[in-house]
């Protein structure tokens, strides 16, 4: 398990991390969503003892993650700007791998192999970005880790190999336990693989649950009222459009309530639909002032 | 695999060695010239063509200058080859997100720099080995002494290199803080001597080396020397003619303790680096400085050096010339405090854009440039103000061993050079000082005058401490007759027979031998033509002994401070050489080389002895004669009446040798 409690990262005057905390539970595939420079990249490297943090405690399995070498023999992880040796081919960079991950398994590399399909012998920098990225998944997966943090994991990648690595990652979670950190903006793509989320923004984390409960936890309800009226205003909504007749309500409870509460104003058609975590990310944020602005160039 | 104990980490050391081959392998290509062109000697002459000492003479001589040079600037780029992972946002993340502690980071680094600076020198050592065993000189001590020295010099600079790198962030940086960090302190010592010695009258720059120590390889290639021990063998040839011949002993290293002491610097540079690499904030690549508490060092540190430099530089380049009727050659202080605030304020900016990376800082750091400002404004007045008293220091007479004299007339030519130690001289040496510095505090300003004479004093205290001032005096004839007056004295003490014996004998010892001599320039009355004419042992001898007695009586030193028109009625055109030979000891060796070296000089109608001397040796006589300048323009008119000048009432003389025209009737000198 990865806990961060009250972390605080400062650059000069700036706070990237502001009191950030969040647990990761064993097993679990954690997706951190958050605007551009909520403090994502920043938080990953903290936890990967690349930035050693100004306040706060970071544990792995209760162990303090700062120069502890035998705990970091246990996480590999994924930068979105992975680097590798000028030079260095993809063997170059595993036997590099394998001096320092003693979990480090040929077998599996060689199995990956068949997977990303890329001349092991072609130096790394002469490849596209996606086949880097292929060769960062086929590395690190080679290390064996416990732990896997991943920051913009499938930027650059076809649709066909997206899914071929997180099958991987997946699997590895199945099989091994593995738990995962995520950092992404595809937050499709995250809905159908993380079990958990954490939404961070300022440098905080502004909420942390299961999927099920942040799902559980709003609402999207489209309903028409009668004679065409508008929207109560009593009725506690994040958000409200409307197409013809047609309200679109976003509130911030279960979908039960919810069409309890509907269903006082005695409304033509009131349906429940479950919102997306990308509807989940836009409206949360949307209370602290981040919302997709309606602007007229 | 990694160890469990993770101080090095074989991989990270074996993929350092293979990442920068080129680096290493290219030294050590380069370093194999050496022994080759040693290879093909020995192919040429045959083995043990070249003395065992002489081989390693030339390994300490290398040593001495070559390793210092060029372990200075191969040590950075070791260290740039293995540091630089620190200077790139992304690198620094990959290394410090791997399993391994930054101890072992930093000694597996470490080690990787140290194999790379000494991989091309031992390859260098192996085949000067080898070449050695073939040529039948091998030297194991001496290539012992080499190998440690080697291994010391490389340690210490790339610890320095090292040390540096964990200041900066940047690649450029850390290049150009480790070559600033080498020469520094020489440089602001010069720099901050030239300064002082500009505002006061008479001082030198007097670089004296006092913080050279902090430049190494100044220091290093100044004080290692390589000296050989030898003694001289006599041959007899099949002539029958005795020959000598100096054999070598051994080879020796000077001060090679240095090295010792370096590397023991080496290691505190090491532990710097280390310390600097626990609190190092991975967020700092690509930063100039990485260090926190440098920052604040570095921006009021490059302020003061181009205080210093650049304000220096605009002084010479606006001012020098333009308060010098104000203030003589000596420099102003208004002028100097505004070009040293100017130049101070221009380098804290600069080094200010250079910390942000942006061109916009002078709102945010106005503060700190005033405070440049006046730091500059203030470090120009503590030049000005000398607290030392260096302007108007002069030794108590007891306290000084010896002075080093040295006086020289522009207008006409004439030079007087000794050293004196005598009390009476001393004294009246002190006087002229004394009197000299006076005079310039009653009138600081440019001097009038017709004629310049420049006197250096060095003095040699009691201490072992050497102390010069330089002196232009500008004066007219009336000056030289002034009772009392700096000219009055400087006359005076010119003519002192320690000065003159000084001057002429500056060299001699007790145990020189003069050999010969001769005359130039004698004029046969009969033919016309102008001779020379040599003088045996015995009559340089004689001709020796009649000097030093014109000297003694005064006679001798008259020729100075004459008029131009006594001077070319009195002193003669002809040059005498006397040549001496001695045995010189070459120090620490014991070594003795017989040398030789001439003095020269002229004589005036005032020097009765030597004339007398001239006259009895037969040199001179009724038909072969010296001549004065007024004598040989007189029979160069004779000989040609037309070329004869008068324009406007005035008679001009014709120069016999350059065929310039000058006036007659000139006050000069």
């Amino acid at each position: 398990m990865i806990e961060m409690n009250r972390i605080e990262k400062r650059f000069g005057a700036f706070a990237a991390l502001d009191g950030a905390s969040l647990t990761v539970p064993a097993g679990s595939v954690y997706g951190l969503v958050g605007p551009n420079g909520a403090g994502k990249s920043t938080l990953i490297r903290c936890l990967t003892g690349i930035y050693r943090q100004d306040a706060g405690e970071i544990t792995v399995d209760g162990e303090g993650i700062w120069e502890n070498a035998s705990l970091k023999n246990r996480i590999a992880a994924i930068p979105d700007d992975w680097y590798y040796f000028s030079q260095a081919t993809i063997r170059d960079m595993c036997r590099f791998y394998r001096g320092f991950y003693p979990s480090f398994s040929m077998e599996r590399y060689e199995k990956l192999k068949e997977v990303f399909e890329i001349d092991e012998k072609r130096v790394l920098r002469r490849l596209s970005k996606g086949m880097q990225k292929q060769a960062a998944f086929w590395l690190t997966l080679s290390c064996m880790p416990d732990y896997l943090i991943l920051d913009e994991p499938v930027d650059g990648l076809d649709p066909v190999m997206r899914r071929q690595v997180w099958s991987l990652v997946l699997g590895d979670v199945a099989q091994r336990g593995v738990t995962v950190l995520v950092s992404s903006h595809n937050l499709r793509e995250l809905e159908d693989v993380c079990d958990h989320v954490g939404i961070l923004d300022h440098g905080k984390v502004l909420l942390e649950r299961s999927l099920a409960q942040l799902q559980d936890n709003m609402v999207k309800l489209q309903v028409v009222f009668q004679d065409g009226a508008e929207v109560p205003e009593d009725l506690p909504v994040l958000h409200a459009s409307k197409v013809g007749r047609v309200h679109t309500l976003i509130m911030r409870m279960n979908a039960e309530e919810a069409q309890t509460r509907i269903a006082a104003y005695q409304p033509l058609l009131a349906d429940a639909i479950p919102l997306t975590l990308e509807e989940i990310f836009i409206y949360e944020l949307g209370g602290v002032d981040y919302a997709v602005k309606d602007i007229v160039l | 695999m990694q160890l469990k104990t993770s101080y090095f980490n074989g991989t990270l050391f074996r993929k350092n060695l293979m990442r920068f081959w080129p680096l290493w392998g290219g030294a050590s290509l380069a370093g194999a010239l050496a022994p080759l062109a040693m290879l093909m000697e020995i192919v040429r002459y045959g083995p043990k063509s070249i003395p065992t000492p002489e081989i390693t003479a030339a390994f300490y001589s290398v040593l001495a200058w070559a390793v210092p040079v060029v372990s200075l600037i191969y040590a950075v780029l070791c260290a740039l080859a293995v540091w630089h992972y620190l200077y790139n946002a992304r690198s620094v993340s990959m290394y410090h997100s791997l399993p391994v502690r930054r101890e072992g980071l930093f000694v597996t680094n470490f080690l990787s720099g140290m194999a790379m600076m000494l991989i091309p020198y031992v390859a260098v050592g192996l085949l000067t080995v080898i070449t050695s065993i073939a040529g039948g000189f091998l030297d194991l001590p001496g290539l012992a002494i080499t190998a440690l020295g080697v291994a010391g010099l490389s340690f210490f600079y790339f610890s320095t290199a090292t040390a540096v790198a964990f200041i900066t962030g940047n690649p450029f940086a850390l290049a150009g803080l480790y070559f600033i960090f080498h020469f520094l302190a020489a440089a602001l010592e010069f720099l901050l001597s030239t300064i002082m010695a500009g505002f006061y009258y008479g001082v030198d720059v007097a670089y004296g080396g006092v913080v050279e120590w902090l430049s190494p390889t100044i220091f290093l290639v100044t004080h290692l020397r390589a000296t050989t021990s030898s003694h001289y063998e006599t041959f007899t040839a099949a002539n029958g003619k005795v020959f000598e011949n100096r054999v070598l002993d051994a080879a020796h290293l000077v001060n090679g303790h240095l090295i010792a002491l370096y590397a023991l610097a080496g290691v505190a540079l090491v532990a710097l680096a280390w310390l600097l690499y626990r609190n190092r904030r991975s967020e700092s690549a690509g930063d100039v400085i990485a260090v926190g508490w440098m920052k604040p060092v570095f921006r009021y540190g490059v302020s003061v050096c181009t205080a210093l430099a650049g304000g220096l530089g605009l002084y010479l380049l606006l001012f020098d010339d333009f308060f010098a009727d104000l203030t003589g050659s000596n420099f102003s202080f208004l002028p100097m405090a505004f070009c040293m605030a100017f130049a101070g304020l221009l380098g804290f900016y600069i080094a200010s854009m250079l910390l942000a990376k942006s061109l916009h800082v002078f709102r945010s750091t106005w503060k700190g440039a005033v405070t440049a400002a006046v730091v500059a404004v203030a470090l120009c007045g503590l030049a000005a103000a000398d607290p030392a008293g260096m302007e108007h220091w002069i030794p108590e007479a007891d306290a000084v061993e010896s002075v080093y004299l040295s006086e020289h007339q522009g207008s006409n030519g004439t030079s007087c050079s000794g050293e004196v130690s005598e009390p009476e001289t001393l004294e009246k040496l002190l006087d002229l000082h004394q009197t000299i510095l006076a005079e310039h505090d009653a009138f600081p300003g440019e001097r009038a005058g017709i004629a310049d004479s420049s006197l250096s004093l060095t003095y040699t205290l009691k201490n072992g401490r050497q102390v010069s001032r330089s002196y232009r005096l500008v004066y007219s004839l009336s000056d030289v007759q002034t009772e009392g007056s700096a000219l009055q004295k400087l006359a005076e003490l010119v003519t002192l027979p320690e000065v003159q014996r000084s001057n002429l004998f500056y060299n001699r010892t007790q145990d020189d031998q003069i050999t010969s001599g001769s005359i130039a320039d004698l004029y046969n009355l009969e033919t016309g033509e102008y001779e020379s004419r040599q003088l045996n042992h015995g009559e340089a001898r004689a001709l020796e002994a009649a000097i030093l007695r014109d000297i003694d009586a005064g006679r001798f030193g008259k020729t100075f401070f004459l008029s131009q028109e006594e001077r070319r009625d009195t002193v003669y055109v002809n040059n005498f050489y006397l040549d001496y030979a001695f045995d010189r000891i070459y120090e620490p060796t014991q070594g003795v080389q017989r040398d030789y070296y001439s003095t020269s000089f002229s004589i005036s109608r005032y020097c009765t002895e030597t004339l007398q001397a001239l006259a009895d040796l037969g040199v001179i006589n009724e038909t072969q004669r010296l001549l004065t300048e007024a004598e040989q323009n007189a029979l160069y008119q004779a000989e040609s009446p037309a070329e004869d000048s008068s324009f406007n009432g005035e008679t001009y003389y014709h120069d016999p040798y350059t065929g310039d025209l000058y006036p007659a009737t000139e006050e000069a000198f």
